[in-house]
């Protein structure tokens, strides 16, 4: 086997240490001990995600070096706020992207005999694991201190989560394979134990699959001479060996994740016997599907736990994230082979228990992308899908944001909140791309109509996601510059010139605010407006602002007050602060001249409200 | 040295070998059999079109333009972005660079370059569709510097479409340099540049000698005369700034109240056209076609030096053209560029003579050379010792060929009379031949050798103004002169006869920086043929050290281009020692980083350390021996060398933190950024002329305070505080000097406006301690006393 084992080129592997000395020494050295907490943090990240990098590059591994020379350039030029870690961040998730990329284009360009391939898809499945659990789960390299989990978290999971993608790569092509990881990955997000089990056990299933295919322990070598029949006896015993051997690993794979959480473990055993046994995963499925879901839809109540997560709407809901993960898979149903794989998977997700949430997903919807064929229409649409949902995910949930919900934030930007409605939408978007492309192969002038196609298909993805992106607000605070409202400063006004306003959106967050009760108004917001009524709004904790330490332990042990979804975060010393935001749509439109915020009274006297930018909705 | 070897390649080689000395630069020049121009490049590449085809091919790519000008039209009405956006000129004018790179690429292909690879390309068109992106949320998103992150995104696509779209180019140029390199050498630096311009622009007030020539193009503009008062006085200068501009020290008057501008009307005068149409920003696009004009003459140059090395050359024109300096002097108006591009117009001419020109060619290379020769002192009276050097290197080379005398005294003759005529004009309007200048500035008896060793060290290693921390990639320039003079090259020659007697007189002047300027101005009329000078070292660059240095210096030349193109204001260093990065650095660090980079300006050990550290340890690295044959037989081997040498350069910058707080504090500078103040000012003002001529410092008044870390080097201390008595009461000032909290000293001036060295202790010094200074006494009505603090040496026991 080779690839790019430490020993073999030591100039890579010194990249990552080196820039995690070149940051850490920096921010040993800092002045203000929050940017120094900041800026460590980013190092560690930086040295992970370059780690990452150095086994994923292909000579010359350009963006290697210079990944790492412009991270520590970020990390020392920029001050310390959370655009140095959205900058940082960018850096590393493109760095990234792009070693993966030529990865594997020098794979497929690189034809090499079998024993080199399984050796380069380990190495190259396990990099990749490792660096979406860096991008996706940045969170626990924030304090990993002593204890063993968060190094389990990073390390184990993602190895084993490499190890299976690697043997799903073999049997299923790397696009199919890589979009299955991908799907599972983004649904915690991040190799959980959940689903890091998915994809052990769908290996686990091709496992067993691939012990019952002839040929299935490799080529048997032709012995020639006196010693031949001895060699045969040899090799037939250690390959008997080998299919004994990987049929044992593979049930064991198979039964991991039900030993794990025998309540939802079973849906991820189903999958990976249905790479196996279609039929029999779908003869077992099916009864479930009708069992748990029918039972719920018809209110009859189950015994035990498992009650307690049968809802009609879970199934729908996996269903409708199985066509918006792997939006291919509707088109892909119409050929005959991968349809019974795909029936398998969607009934697998309609029965399966969100146990212990929606992570529980990732067999059936792994299985899902791994039906899909390995070449045309629907495997480039599920190629680019799968990138654009990974990269956005990982953008949502790495430093500054760290979104609780990074997939259904990263979905909501094609303009539309994940549901029934999205999944449609997508699903017929990809039928309608494949059948047009269908229709295009057969045209004299095929690469000018997929260049159309592609360019067609730009441009409409542009147009649903820019305006979601593109916020026509104006900015009235510069970056950086927050407002306090507090007992001593408890007002704040600025004159806007005359203008058409239809809403509000505030970024701000509470200080001192965990003993306030939910829907508690902290701030009113009056627009002033020429030849209209004033408009007064209010701002409420809990639904439109939170505590800004509301991640703190001691704080979210014993808050009252439920902080709304965050918007951003940023290091505040030993944990994350945050911050949130709240559009308020104006009762009616009109014309204003001046903003006045408040602070609402009534508030115990430390509380205030920090105002970190206004964006005025024309 | 003779005339005919001195055009000759100064590199060995077959191919050098066998073009001969014989053959020279002329049998080049006429495209003879030695030369393998872009024709026959053409020719020979599959693919390769002729002109027919090349204009069939232009009409696409032309509609293609003609739409993306239109969609950038567009995008300037419709594009969601609030007025004064600072990337809206950016985000305009993308479309027009999309259509332009593609165009460039195209007509690459056509001309036999090779083709881009289709996913690099996407790549980078969703990364722009990312920032894009981005750029529409910025309100949203809320981060600080958020346009000034996606700038540097921008860029970084940029740089990547470069760094592709370069060796694509590189099959049109041949096996050896040709006369005539393809127009695309010109068309990608020019796309580059104005792709850097609208957010420059933006990001950048026109600064120092930039205001004066636009005012005076504005006046040539629209009132045809080079007279400023009414210009002044209607506030002109706001058609292309915000801060008010006067007439600087020594702009004659006429005797009806004209002002004029002390700059020459030459270079105005070719902005008139574009200025008069598009404003400042087609002035400033007239300055990015006259640098990407000098960018491909540069190309054009190699033929007479790295003729047999195009490769090579390439790489040498690509720095030229896309590395600081050059890439930020594009947009900027200032005459050195032009000037650079005159010089070396001429340079290429007089290189290109041959005996064997027949009468009539003879006469044109003669105007070709005569022309750039005679503009040169019009364009800037300083350019006179560019210009007379050029001339005499002309009739050197041409002075015992026949039919080359006249025209080569003719041109001697002329520029004398010119030179004369610009002298009595000068005498006439400004009563001084030498207009602002004396002849005292360039005697070389009122100058030390020191002034002229330190100025030429500063025009290189200087931390602010110096071409190294420029752009560290030019420390390259160390083992590439080194190589040409141990083969005796005639490229060292070449450059020391025409810049010597310039860098004379520069070089000891209390300027020498170039006033008010982006670093490297004075000598960056070299710059081509410095560049030029790179390519036979590169023609070594496989080495396990060169590629290790190569990759090092590389990435922090990156780095810093980023840094220097989002904040174009970083370029413009004060004359104090140290430079904004580094105050930006000092500030967060709480340490002093200054004092372990070079400074000419505020000279301290590390100026006299890193020239000769740096000669040994590039030009040892270069030549590092290595198993260079093992290296290169293994795939990706030498690539491996270059990421050693990032991690090297990485691993030197995690030392510096360590080392500021670490190495003993010896001299305080007291109006060091790192330095906290608690009231004061700066001494002298910040933009007061020559203030290199001042000792700078920190005017310290009754009640304020300064406290300076301190990185203990002993136990105890003997301090010396240089200072001066400003008194404007007739009470006493003192000036309490402490450890921390502890009294050491009380410092109690008598002598008024009078530098004083104090030695006070030595006292213990505990560990960790700051140096406070607190200025102390009555404080009645009116301005306070105080005292200007220059510096502090600590000596340590």
């Amino acid at each position: 086997m080779r690839f790019d084992l430490p020993t073999r080129r030591l100039a890579r592997w010194t990249l990552p240490p080196a820039a995690l000395a070149a940051i850490g020494c920096f921010a040993a050295r800092e002045v203000d001990p929050t940017a120094g907490a900041e800026s460590a943090y980013l190092g560690r990240l930086a040295a992970a995600a370059l780690v990452a990098v150095a086994a994923l590059a292909p000579p010359p591994a350009a963006e290697l070096g210079l990944g790492a020379a412009l991270a520590v350039a970020a990390a020392w030029a920029l001050p310390a706020s959370p655009a140095r870690g959205a900058a940082v961040v960018a850096l590393l998730a493109a760095t990234l992207a792009v070693a993966g990329a030529r990865r594997l284009r020098h794979m497929l360009a690189t034809p090499r005999d079998s024993g080199d391939e399984d050796g380069a898809r380990l190495a190259t499945a396990t990099a990749l694991c490792f660096g979406w659990q860096v991008l996706l789960r940045g969170d626990l390299l924030f304090a990993p201190g002593r204890a063993v989990r968060p190094w389990v978290a990073l390390l184990v999971l993602p190895l084993a989560a490499g190890a299976a993608l690697a043997v799903l790569w073999r049997r299923r092509g790397a696009l199919p394979a890589l979009a299955a990881a991908g799907a599972a990955a983004v649904l915690a997000p991040g190799w959980t134990v959940a689903t890091t089990l998915a994809l052990v056990a769908l290996a686990g299933g091709e496992a067993l699959a691939g012990a019952g295919a002839p040929g299935a322990a490799g080529p048997v070598p032709a012995p020639t001479g006196w010693r031949a029949l001895r060699n045969r006896l040899q090799l037939w015993d250690r390959r008997e060996w080998q299919a004994r051997t990987r049929v044992a690993a593979g049930a064991a794979a198979l039964l991991l994740p039900i030993a794990w959480e025998p309540r939802a473990g079973w849906a991820a055993a189903l999958a990976g016997l249905a790479l196996w046994r279609p039929g029999l995963a779908v003869a077992a499925a099916l009864p479930l599907a009708v069992w748990t879901r029918g039972a719920a839809l018809a209110g009859w109540h189950l015994p035990g736990a498992l009650a307690a997560h049968a809802s009609w709407r879970e199934g729908a809901a996996a269903v409708t994230f199985l066509v918006m993960l792997v939006p291919a898979a509707l088109p892909a149903a119409w050929q005959s082979r991968p349809r019974a794989l795909l029936a398998t998977a969607a009934l697998i997700a309609f029965a399966a228990p969100w146990l212990p949430d929606r992570s529980a997903l990732a067999a059936p919807l792994a299985l899902a992308a791994l039906a899909l064929p390995a070449a045309g229409a629907a495997a480039g649409l599920t190629a680019i899908w799968s990138a654009a949902v990974l990269l956005g995910t990982a953008l949502l949930a790495s430093y500054p944001w760290l979104r609780p919900d990074p997939l259904g934030d990263a979905l909501s930007l094609v303009g539309a909140i994940p549901g029934p409605l999205l999944a449609a939408a997508l699903g017929g978007a990809a039928l309608l791309i494949c059948i047009a492309a269908e229709l295009v192969r057969s045209w004299p002038a095929a690469r000018a109509g997929r260049i159309a196609a592609a360019v067609a298909g730009g441009a409409l993805f542009a147009a649903l996601v820019g305006p979601q992106l593109a916020s026509p607000g104006v900015a009235l605070l510069g970056g950086g510059n927050a407002v306090l409202l507090d007992r001593a400063n408890p007002s704040w006004h600025t004159d806007i010139g005359p203008l058409r306003l239809r809403g509000l959106a505030l970024q701000t967050s509470l200080i001192h605010g965990t003993d306030l009760a939910g829907g508690t108004p902290v701030a009113r917001v009056r627009l002033l407006g020429t030849g209209t009524a004033p408009i007064e709004l209010q701002l409420r904790a809990g639904d439109d602002t939170g505590e800004w330490a509301a991640r703190r332990a001691d704080v979210a042990a014993t808050t009252r007050l439920q902080p709304p979804r965050h918007w951003q975060a940023w290091v505040a010393g030993d944990f994350f602060g945050q911050r949130y935001r709240a559009r308020l749509p104006l009762p009616r439109a009109g014309s204003f001249a001046r903003l006045e915020i408040d602070l609402a009274s009534g508030l115990p006297p430390d509380t205030g409200v920090a105002l970190y930018q206004v964006e005025l909705e024309p | 040295m003779t005339g005919a070897p001195l055009a000759a390649n100064g590199e060995p080689g077959p191919v050098a070998g066998a073009v001969g000395a014989a053959a020279g630069a002329g049998a080049v020049a006429d495209g003879g059999a030695g030369a393998t121009g872009p024709s026959a490049a053409a020719s020979a590449a599959p693919g390769a079109a002729g002109p027919r085809q090349l204009t069939a091919a232009a009409l696409p790519l032309l509609a293609a333009l003609l739409a993306a000008i239109l969609a950038s039209a567009a995008l300037s009405r419709f594009l969601p972005l609030p007025p004064g956006d600072p990337l809206a000129g950016t985000l305009t004018l993308l479309p027009v660079l999309l259509a332009a790179f593609y165009g460039i690429h195209r007509l690459g292909v056509r001309q036999g370059g090779r083709r881009l690879s289709r996913a690099g390309t996407a790549g980078e068109l969703a990364a722009l569709g990312l920032l894009l992106a981005a750029a529409l949320a910025r309100p949203a998103l809320a981060l600080d510097h958020a346009s000034e992150l996606l700038a540097a995104g921008m860029l970084l696509v940029l740089a990547h479409r470069l760094a592709r779209q370069m060796p694509a180019l590189r099959p049109l140029l041949g096996s050896r340099l040709g006369p005539r390199p393809s127009a695309l050498f010109f068309w990608l630096p020019l796309c580059v540049y104005i792709a850097i311009l609208p957010w420059s622009a933006a990001h950048r007030q026109p600064d120092g000698d930039e205001p004066y020539n636009l005012l005076l193009t504005h006046s040539l503009a629209f009132d045809g005369d080079t007279d400023l008062a009414n210009n002044y006085a209607a506030g002109d200068w706001r058609h292309f700034m915000d801060r008010p501009i006067a007439p600087q020290p020594g702009d004659p008057s006429g005797p009806r109240g004209e002002v004029y501008s002390r700059h020459n009307a030459l270079l105005p005068l070719v902005l008139v056209p574009a200025y008069r149409l598009f404003g400042k920003t087609g002035a400033q696009a007239t300055m990015a076609l006259l640098t990407a004009a000098l960018a491909w003459l540069t190309l054009r140059l190699g033929r007479h030096y790295t003729a047999g090395r195009p490769g090579e050359s390439l790489v040498a024109y690509a720095l030229v053209a896309f590395a600081p300096p050059l890439l930020f002097y594009s947009y900027q108006i200032w005459v050195e560029v032009p000037a650079a591009l005159l010089a070396m117009a001429a340079l290429d001419g007089i290189l290109a003579l041959a005996p064997a020109d027949p009468r009539s060619s003879r006469w044109r290379a003669w105007l070709a050379i005569g022309l750039p020769v005679l503009l040169l002192p019009l364009l800037k009276i300083r350019f006179i010792l560019i210009a007379a050097p050029l001339a005499a290197l002309a009739a050197w080379r041409t002075g015992r060929q026949p039919g080359h005398r006249r025209p080569a005294l003719a041109l001697a003759a002329v520029l004398l009379t010119l030179v004369v005529a610009i002298l009595l004009y000068n005498q006439h309007l400004y009563s001084n031949p030498l207009k602002i200048h004396s002849l005292q500035e360039i005697d070389p008896y009122r100058h030390t050798l020191l002034d002229y060793l330190g100025g030429s060290l500063g025009l290189f290693y200087d931390c602010a103004f110096g071409l190294f921390g420029f752009a560290p990639i030019w420390l390259l320039l160390l083992p590439a002169l080194a190589l040409l003079l141990a083969r005796r090259a005639p490229l060292p020659a070449h450059l020391a006869f025409l810049s010597l007697p310039y860098l004379l007189a520069v070089t000891p002047r209390g300027e020498w920086y170039g006033g008010w300027s982006p670093p490297f101005r004075y000598a960056l009329i070299a710059l081509p043929l410095l560049g030029l000078a790179l390519a036979p070292l590169l023609a070594g660059r496989r080495r396990p050290g060169a590629r290790a240095l190569i990759g090092g210096l590389g990435a922090a030349t990156l780095a810093l281009a980023i840094l220097w193109v989002v904040v174009p204001g970083w370029t413009y260093n004060l004359a104090d020692g140290r430079t904004y990065v580094l105050d930006h650095l000092a500030s967060r660090l709480g340490a002093d980083l200054a004092r372990f980079f070079p400074s000419v300006a505020r000279p301290r050990a590390a100026t006299w350390i890193w020239t000769p550290l740096s000669l040994a340890l590039v030009i040892g690295a270069w030549w590092l021996p290595g198993r260079r044959r093992r290296q290169a037989r293994r795939p990706g081997g030498i690539a491996e060398a270059a990421l050693a040498g990032i991690a090297v350069a990485l691993a030197a910058a995690a030392v510096l933190p360590i080392a500021a707080a670490r190495a003993p504090t010896r001299v305080i500078e007291l109006e060091d950024q790192q330095v906290i103040k608690l009231g004061g000012h700066l001494y002298p003002d910040r933009w007061v002329i020559e203030r290199t001529r001042y000792r700078g410092g920190w005017v310290l008044r009754v009640g304020d305070q300064v406290r300076a870390p301190v990185v203990a080097g002993g136990r105890r201390v003997r301090l010396t505080l240089a200072a001066e008595l400003i008194r404007n009461q007739p009470v006493p000032f003192a000036v309490d000097i402490a450890a921390g909290e502890r009294l050491l000293a009380v410092w109690t001036p008598v002598r008024e406006r009078a530098w004083e060295e104090l030695s006070l202790g030595p006292f213990d010094w505990p560990p960790g301690a700051p140096l406070v200074l607190t200025g102390r006494g009555p404080h009645p009505p009116g301005a306070l006393n105080g005292a200007v603090l220059d510096r502090i040496e600590l000596t340590w026991e």
